[in-house]
């Protein structure tokens, strides 16, 4: 015995636990291969190259559409405001017995009306409209482009508005128009106008119309023509005394505004699946600096379901799972989101704007609850734990966003944004990168 | 080193000619582990059944990345996976305090020349440590024969380290108590 100490002990068993003689005849493929056939692989092989650069393809791709259809709706509008830009049909206007219309009043730009009394935005219009309009019998002649003798009043815009708006162009008769290319109207007496065959030409109601002495035409297909016009019989009476002044307006932009916001979130991780949809809602603070920029902050709860494989979930944190092979982790969390981001208006229609916003957001943990799947000893284990109060992440997360705002009244606006949040660092309790996206569905409203 | 990466690649997308082949190549090896840690030659077998059914269905998370080693780590990735079923194993069965005594059978019978001396000292040995208690045995396997440390012993069992320290010590009295009945001074001139 005395020769005997622990690590001759040790080495004996050691050299005996691999030579030993034991009979290993027995394998049976046949039972272990009707086992596997029972109860195919629980975890799928892993995911290959190509598919997960395909997974990441579509992603971007989606990613690339948000910015895509800004510039797509600024390309539109640009499309759509070119005619504008072109020279403009003049009128010419001679009054003779208007000694008190003053030049500006003549280029009282654009109407603030059509006929059918449909709002036309004019953001720089002059606020001088004549009180009253009466028709006399003094003659008027007023014809587009090229009048020698008279006043000038370019105003393409209106003119482009009033042929593509169906309310203010209906009511018309393609009847009265006469075999010459003429257009007489029982409601505008003396009204002549003189053009394309097949052009009607719109009676206007509004007496700025009428005083602008621009009469709108169109053939059946909505192009514009030059009309001219004869007027006989008509006077613009304006009162005496009364100078009109040309006002641009200048719109507030400094202001703040509120909202309130709900959005389904999508959260993946490493951009596995996504296997339920959490939600977001919260209020919404901004504050407008200009026309293009804002700022914009708020309060959102979040409630984020997400999956991962094992190996992303760090089990730093989580002593007891140090040891065993963790497969697969189902989490679900609560927490207070505070983003802070700037907002630029890519573009502004007269109910609508298109924005973008970037910025960082804070995630402060409340709550977490994971669900663990794992092999202990190699069998198949799953736990459930919670955690309060785990993790802060201050402007560890960048948001991405591209919005649609929709004027709705008196209500305030309506809000439709896709977003992305991309962590910067590892959120909650297992450290894990979860990326967010989904749409923020609200209504803002301008509250000083 | 070639047709072992084969294999390998094989097994990961559950290709059942591989599968066979690694089954065939590695059965001795997880008979012989499992076995000092069950009772029985049978429950050794289910063991190694289970073990690979588990391997099997996991395959795609063991990962190939050095192939120069590629051999060692497989396994060692093996070994790990079958001492982890007969632990869960023996959990099921902790309730059988029963000893069993070892058949013939289970023993390879060869020509009895080519059956070395040593190999009837290891048949002794392994027995010895077949007799242990289970709870000592399996602490003993996992340190001496394995190499586990006594934190990690701890965690697999869900003990105490010192339970675990405790075991082997009590594991290795009876050892050296069952090598003084055995003639141990034969037995050391025989290694």
């Amino acid at each position: 015995m005395a020769n005997i100490n622990g690590n001759n002990i040790d080495d004996l068993f050691r050299q005996a636990s691999d030579k030993y003689p034991l009979r290993t005849d027995s394998s049976d493929w046949a039972k272990l291969s009707d086992a596997l056939e029972k109860e195919p692989s629980l975890i799928q092989p892993s995911l290959s190259g190509k598919e997960d650069r395909r997974r990441r393809r579509l992603f971007w791709l989606f990613l690339l559409l948000l910015p895509m259809a800004g510039a797509g709706y600024l390309f539109w509008q640009s499309g759509t405001q070119r005619p504008a830009q072109r020279p403009a049909p003049t009128v010419t206007q001679t009054r003779a017995q208007n000694p008190a219309q003053t030049p500006a009043q003549a280029s009282t730009q654009r109407p603030s009306r059509t006929a059918s009394g449909i709002t036309v935005p004019s953001p720089s219009v002059a606020s001088v409209a004549p009180k009253s309009f009466t028709r006399g019998s003094d003659n008027q002649s007023t014809t587009t482009r090229g009048s020698a003798t008279g006043r000038e009043t370019t105003r393409g815009s209106a003119t482009r508005q009033a042929t593509t708006r169906g309310a203010a162009t209906r009511g018309l008769a393609s009847g009265d128009l006469a075999p010459d290319g003429t257009t007489s109207r029982g409601s505008t007496p003396g009204l002549t106008t003189s053009g394309t065959p097949g052009a009607t030409v719109e009676p206007s109601a509004d007496p700025l119309l009428a005083f602008l002495d621009v009469q709108r035409a169109r053939t059946s297909d909505g192009v514009l023509l030059q009309v001219d016009v004869h007027r006989t019989n008509q006077t613009a009476p304006i009162d005496k005394g009364k100078t009109a002044k040309v006002t641009k307006l200048q719109p507030n932009h400094h202001s703040f505004y509120a909202g309130l916001l709900v959005a389904p979130d999508l959260s993946t991780i490493r951009f596995q699946t996504v296997k339920s949809v959490g939600t977001t809602y919260g209020v919404l603070l901004g504050y407008t600096f200009n026309a293009k920029w804002s700022l914009e902050t708020g309060v959102y709860i979040d409630r984020k379901k997400y999956f991962t494989e094992g190996q992303y979930f760090n089990k730093e944190k989580v002593p007891p799972l140090r040891y065993v092979d963790l497969q697969k982790v189902d989490g679900i969390c609560n927490m207070v989101e505070l983003p802070l981001s700037l907002r630029y208006n890519l573009g502004t229609g007269n109910k609508v704007k298109w924005f973008t916003t970037a910025g960082l957001s804070t995630y402060l943990m409340s709550s977490e609850w994971y669900n663990y799947q794992y092999l202990s000893n190699g069998n198949p284990m799953t736990k459930a734990a919670s955690y309060r109060n785990p993790s802060q992440n201050w402007f560890s997360i960048v948001n991405l966003s591209v919005g649609y705002e929709q004027k709705l009244g008196s209500i305030g606006n309506l809000r439709l944004e896709p977003y992305l949040r991309v962590p910067l660092s590892g959120i909650g309790t297992g450290s894990l990168p979860i990326m967010s996206a989904g749409l923020n569905i609200g209504i803002t409203r301008r509250i000083w | 080193m070639e047709k072992l990466i084969h294999i390998i690649e094989g097994c990961a997308v559950q290709d059942r000619h591989c599968q066979q082949l690694l089954y065939d190549k590695f059965y001795g090896l997880c008979l012989k582990i499992a076995f000092r840690y069950v009772n029985t030659y049978e429950q050794a077998v289910e063991v190694v059944h289970d073990g690979y059914l588990k391997m099997f269905r996991n395959f795609s998370r063991f990962e190939v990345r050095d192939k120069d080693k590629v051999e060692m780590l497989l396994m060692g990735w093996i070994r790990r996976v079958i001492i982890n079923a007969a632990i869960d194993y023996m959990r099921r069965e902790i309730n059988n305090h029963q000893t069993y005594a070892i058949p013939e059978h289970v023993w390879e019978h060869g020509d009895d020349r080519q059956l070395s001396d040593n190999s009837l000292l290891y048949k002794e040995l392994i027995t010895l440590v077949k007799e242990l208690p289970p709870a000592y045995r399996v602490v003993f396997n996992l340190h001496v024969i394995e190499g586990y440390s006594h934190p990690e012993i701890a965690k697999m069992l869900g003990i105490t380290t010192g339970t675990s320290k405790s075991n082997l010590s009590k594991a290795r009295a009876h050892l050296q108590k069952a090598l003084a009945a055995e003639n141990v001074e034969t037995i050391l001139w025989q290694t």
